[in-house]
């Protein structure tokens, strides 16, 4: 009875018009940084935070946050209208949404995006209402072994992703993790396939590096041939059909489920639940051949994930003062900059200003919902502008993108790099989902696997002494053995990735 | 070479991906593989690279002895295309070696001009107009509005 008092506090503060004009701004400036390729959700925020000194601490957290909902959206519209993932949880939407686009149904993807993200959104709040503290309490029993085993669930997930050829798909993957060797070693400090050159200590940004392997690489295919419109943007209905939304409720319903239960859990990153949920909508098809090709429900499970995800994240970063992920970093930074610690303190010294946040989380769910459908118009008006003139701008993009993400030059040559890489790897049919995935796991499970062995004194029994990092093995191989079986069956998958 | 098949691509691909995967073993190597608590910094690279190394090797079997798979059309561009994907690239070179030097607007200035006029044969005012947006609109919105460093050159541009 109390949160539902504090909770309807929180609302009356959210809904004034002034906070509620913040978070209309932070959506619309969100989406607007979040379209730019290569700018996402981290970039944005940290970009915006300025805008937000002058402003109080609650109407500045309120548009932080809108601003970090609507370049998650951004992404997604540039995933889908030009193949270039806004951030990197958008490339699994490159995966279909780009395809939907050139079939002409770019606003039945980007509308699905949008409702599926609004339930998955605000599924995620009301969970962070109501389960706050015991999810958390779990999460806090989270080690390092537990955290390795959640990563091999991750890792068992590339076989599903494999397309024609299981063992293209393993190289892929192979060589995601010796990319993601590249740099400080996590464990004890040592330079690894650095090369001398001291940008490298840090590893590769992902940033560019994704910008390259997906919209890069799909540029240079596309003018291999002469410069004209490479697709036609019909674009007959921007309200998803019956059968759009029959076949999108289930995805969004497991996505929503998918991002609420890792969304707590710190570390594991916006890209694990859209591949796990791009996967499993993959495994559930009766026509898996047809991924990659324009499926619906690989654009509404990944995004509904995404956003969930996005949302469900916040339950650590207010109950423990744990960011789940970069851009949550750069809020509490924001928040910690307004004399606010999150934590445990803060829902009993700053009740108002929490709920008050807690409740512009709906409220941004909401007003992203009704600004994005009827603008849906004005971004697929970007599909009739011609190739000739889209190529060279979204090049312009990337570069800046690129460079913005250290403000040097060494991403925008990492961003080339990667994208002749991926143009040959698109050639050559190995697909670039597993890449991807385990460029972002690889170094979480190295990591959390060296330092369960530090633990443990290098004995491995410590995974299967603790029942939840037996659970999670246990799970990990089930996911292993229940996608590689058809992989390896007469009958292959036919997905284009 | 046969044409229509996959199979030199792959073998070729194959013999590359062991190369490297030779080069990749060889750094690692240099690296600490087991320490007494458990994997050192050269544990995982070393048998990523043998893992590389296996499934190159794999690829090139089924390559040679297995039913190639036949070449997608368009796998080759022609000369044309290339030349097109090479002045892409090349753009791009320029823009990393001259950015820093030269400075975002007239970079990018030159970089969109190149792209549109040259690439996409469009009518010069649309490439002046888009190029002059693209360049120093870009370098305003983002310095000036949001904050964002971008590179001024030597002629303080």
């Amino acid at each position: 009875m109390e949160t539902l008092q504090l909770l309807v506090s929180g609302f009356g503060t959210a809904l004034q018009p002034m906070n509620l004009l913040f978070a209309v701004m932070g959506c619309l400036l969100g989406t607007l940084i979040g379209v730019l390729p290569g700018i996402g959700p981290s970039a944005a925020t940290a970009i915006l935070i300025p805008v937000t000194f002058v402003l109080d601490p609650t109407p500045a957290i309120i548009m932080l946050a809108a601003i970090y909902y609507g370049a998650m959206y951004g992404g997604t519209i540039t995933s889908v209208l030009v193949n270039v993932p806004g951030e990197a949880a958008s490339a699994v939407t490159c995966l279909d949404g780009y395809q939907m686009a050139r079939n002409g149904r770019a606003g039945a993807a980007l509308a699905i995006a949008a409702i599926g993200s609004f339930i998955g959104g605000n599924v995620a709040v009301a969970t962070l209402i109501a389960v706050a503290l015991p999810l958390s309490n779990l999460a806090l029993r989270f080690g390092p072994p537990e955290f390795f085993a959640l990563m091999l669930i991750g890792l068992a997930m590339v076989t599903g992703l494999a397309g024609r050829s299981f063992v293209r798909a393993l190289i892929a993957a192979t060589f995601g993790l010796l990319v993601a060797m590249v740099g400080i070693d996590p464990v004890q400090g040592a330079p690894r396939f650095t090369l001398g050159v001291t940008q490298l200590y840090d590893g590769f940004n992902i940033i560019p590096v994704v910008m390259g392997l997906f919209g890069i690489s799909e540029i240079l295919l596309n003018v291999e041939s002469p410069l004209k419109q490479v697709f036609d943007a019909k674009v007959s209905r921007l309200i998803p059909t019956h059968e759009d939304m029959r076949r999108a409720i289930l995805p969004i319903l497991r996505g929503t489920g998918i991002g609420v239960l890792l969304g707590p859990i710190p570390g594991v990153g916006t890209m694990v639940p859209t591949f796990i949920s791009y996967t499993a909508e993959k495994r559930l098809s009766k026509t898996p051949e047809k991924f990659g090709t324009g499926m619906i429900e690989g654009v509404a499970g990944p995004e509904t994930a995404n956003n969930a995800y996005a949302n469900a994240a916040m339950i650590p970063l207010f109950t423990l003062g744990i960011p789940a992920s970069p851009t949550l970093a750069i809020l509490m930074g924001a928040l910690m900059m307004n004399g606010l610690l999150p934590g445990p303190l803060l829902f009993q010294e700053h009740s108002q200003f929490v709920w008050a946040v807690i409740a512009s989380f709906v409220v941004g769910n909401v007003v992203l919902l009704i600004l994005n459908l009827p603008l849906i118009p004005m971004w697929v008006a970007v599909l009739k502008v011609p190739y000739s003139i889209l190529f060279a701008l979204i090049l312009g993009f990337a570069v800046v993108g690129a460079y913005s993400v250290d403000s040097s030059v060494f991403g925008v040559g990492v961003m080339l790099a990667f994208g002749l890489l991926g143009y040959v790897f698109k050639k050559l049919d190995i697909p670039l989902a597993p890449f991807a995935l385990t460029l972002i796991l690889g170094p979480m499970m190295e990591k959390a696997l060296r330092q369960s062995l530090e633990m443990s004194g290098g004995d491995l029994s410590v995974f299967v002494a603790r029942p939840l990092a037996a659970t999670l093995l246990v799970l990990a191989a089930v996911v292993l053995v229940v996608n590689t079986v058809p992989a390896f069956s007469k009958v292959k998958v036919d997905s284009q990735i | 070479m046969k044409r229509g098949l996959m199979r030199r691509p792959y073998q070729i691909t194959s013999i590359v991906l062991l190369g490297l995967s030779a080069f990749l073993a060889r750094e690692a190597l240099k690296l600490r593989y087991y320490t007494p608590l458990g994997p050192g910094p050269g544990f995982f690279p070393l048998w990523l690279a043998v893992l590389l190394a296996v499934l190159a090797a794999a690829m090139f079997w089924r390559a040679t002895f297995r039913t190639p798979e036949p070449m997608p059309d368009g796998f080759f561009a022609d000369r044309r295309g290339y030349l097109r994907i090479g002045a892409v690239l090349g753009a791009l070179a320029l823009v990393i070696a001259l950015l820093d030097s030269l400075g975002f607007c007239l970079v990018m200035l030159g970089f969109y001009t190149f792209l549109l006029l040259v690439l996409g044969r469009q009518h010069p005012v649309v490439t002046a107009v888009i190029a002059l947006a693209g360049s120093f609109g870009v370098y305003y919105v983002f310095v000036h509005w949001l904050a964002v460093s971008l590179p001024i050159g030597i002629f303080g541009i």
